[in-house]
């Protein structure tokens, strides 16, 4: 290779880097613009409001401290003169009916602490139960407090029982019974999904939410007796979505599909959804099932009007129609993206669409 | 980056783009990043040696340079601008890793080049030869020598002077002279 040679090594190389990774990123860019529109710029804060901030932070400390040693010094008065070992604390007692938020959870022999894949914490309580993934959390019992100190850019995703959380930098208690999911947020904000959408809960807000009924085994039904499909597990949507990526580089499209539909199917509620069923409709164009690439990108928008991909999901429905021979389905996506997205990047090939179709 | 993008007849510029953004126009940004975002995934790929932190880097990229475009005062030469915090955000990554990268993915992505076959081979030893030098040395020289980035530029995306940078060029470029000159 010569001096001046060097360009050919840029030139040779090409990236791991397609349509739908480029789709998935820019998503996340759009998605994580506007949270940190809705959190407000920090670099932007006044150093006034920064110094409120740390004021209130520290006021905090000090109250929650206090308190500490107020529940520490009753405590004491009542286990005198006998100074047993320490007794497990009552859980109804860290996340109170009352809601008595400056009751922070005890220290106790059988509480312990998990660092979150982000770098924050988790206090469990006894007989909490969490399990941690490579990108987020999923809680199937007790109670914990998690100290999140996810950048907003990229919040970390929680599943409690069956509710998904997103959180980025926030405080919250959660407990998980037999009959109800409680949740409550100490500091920033907590994103819930409900309903197929997001709420939001910022500091102090709550969530009280029914578990689906627990069906119980006949009496005389041994546990080791359950039926076998009781213990079929289904991979979870993040374990999917990673079977999803793994299939796809290594060329196995229908794989891909197959782990794809599951994740639609069975996770309908998981924030993997949108991207699940745009990169479905992505695959089966390439592998020239247009009907169902249609389907799949008509239901993407539909589900999912105000996501940052919905406006490729509608032309690509309108595309695909034509190719699966359906026109008069072409005509009308063409025109629903038209007077959904005036002026947007599909634009001309809509109005093409419509010309000749 | 087997090429630029540019934009096609009738679409806006790099420069008409940057300012509709700066103006707050969404759907700008959306078609800026659509132009530019394959290229500087490439840069990002060379860079880093494998795919692993490529949608992290990317995203943050993306944000930085959303965050920082007023400073851009020649609004045409925004793609260099990404490609500046891209580097910048690369550089501070590698630094900061223990672990040395493994650029298996690299070189597998290395096409055969035509007229000469051979050359895959070559570009190939180069890339290994790179990826023996310090992050230090590696990253000044690909950013001007592979990547075509001024002194200025690389200066900036290193955090280090221009004189520091030359150095740091020169000494990588003996090294690699003298490993590939043993085959």
């Amino acid at each position: 290779m010569g001096d001046t040679d060097w360009r050919a090594a840029r030139e040779a190389v090409e990236a791991p880097w397609d349509e739908l990774r480029e789709a998935r990123n820019l998503k996340g860019v759009l998605a994580a613009r506007q949270r940190v529109r809705q959190l407000g710029d920090v670099e932007s804060a006044s150093a006034v409001q920064r110094w409120a901030v740390w004021l209130a932070l520290a006021g905090a400390v000090v109250v929650t401290g206090l308190i500490v040693v107020g529940i520490e010094l009753d405590r004491d008065d009542e286990e005198r003169p006998g100074h047993a070992a320490t007794q497990p604390i009552d859980e109804e007692h860290v996340i109170a009916p009352t809601n008595d938020r400056a009751s922070p959870p005890a220290e106790t022999a059988e509480t312990s602490t998990v660092t979150l894949p982000d770098g924050g914490h988790v206090r469990l309580q006894p007989g909490a139960r969490i399990e941690l993934l490579e990108d987020g959390v999923v809680q199937s019992s007790g109670r914990a407090r998690y100290m999140v100190a996810r950048e907003p850019t990229r919040p970390l995703e929680i599943v409690l029982d069956k509710v998904s959380l997103r959180v980025a930098a926030a405080v919250f208690e959660a407990a998980i019974d037999v009959h109800h999911v409680d949740l409550i947020v100490l500091e920033g904000r907590v994103e819930l999904r409900e309903d197929g959408r997001w709420v939001v809960l910022e500091h102090g807000g709550e969530a009280h939410i029914p578990r689906e009924p627990h069906v119980p085994l006949a009496p005389d039904e041994p546990e080791h007796e359950k039926p076998r499909t009781a213990e079929i597990e289904i991979p979870s949507a993040a374990e999917l979505m990673q079977r999803v990526d793994q299939a796809r580089s290594e060329g196995r499209l229908e794989d891909a599909i197959v782990d794809l539909r599951t994740l639609v199917e069975q996770h309908g509620q998981s924030t993997y959804v949108g991207a699940a069923l745009f990169t479905l409709a992505q695959l089966e164009s390439k592998r020239g099932r247009h009907q169902a690439a249609a389907a799949a990108f008509a239901e993407h928008s539909r589900r999912f009007p105000n996501d940052p991909l919905s406006e490729d999901a509608l032309a690509g429905a309108a595309t695909q129609s034509v190719l699966a021979g359906a026109a008069n389905h072409a005509r009308e996506f063409a025109q629903e993206y038209l007077e959904r997205f005036p002026g947007g990047i599909h634009q001309t090939r809509m109005l093409d669409l419509l010309a000749t179709n | 980056m087997a090429a630029i993008a540019r934009p096609r007849e009738n679409e806006p510029t790099d420069s008409e783009l940057v300012a509709a953004i700066l103006a707050g126009d969404e759907h700008a940004f959306t078609l800026l990043y659509r132009r530019h975002a394959r290229s500087i995934a490439g840069f990002v790929f060379r860079l880093l040696g494998d795919s692993g932190d490529l949608d992290d880097v990317m995203q943050e990229t993306m944000l930085e340079t959303l965050r920082s475009l007023h400073r851009l005062q020649d609004h045409a030469r925004v793609r260099s601008f990404m490609s500046t915090i891209a580097a910048r955000i690369v550089y501070a990554r590698v630094r900061k890793q223990k672990r040395r990268r493994q650029i298996y993915e690299l070189l597998e992505a290395v096409k055969p080049g035509p007229p000469d076959p051979r050359e895959r081979e070559r570009i190939q030893a180069l890339y290994r030869a790179l990826w023996q030098l310090p992050d230090e040395q590696r990253v000044p020289w690909m950013l001007t020598c592979i990547e075509g980035m001024t002194l200025d530029e690389a200066a900036s995306a290193c955090g280090c002077s221009q004189s520091t940078v030359r150095r740091r060029i020169a000494q990588a470029q003996r090294r690699l002279d003298w490993r590939l000159s043993r085959g």
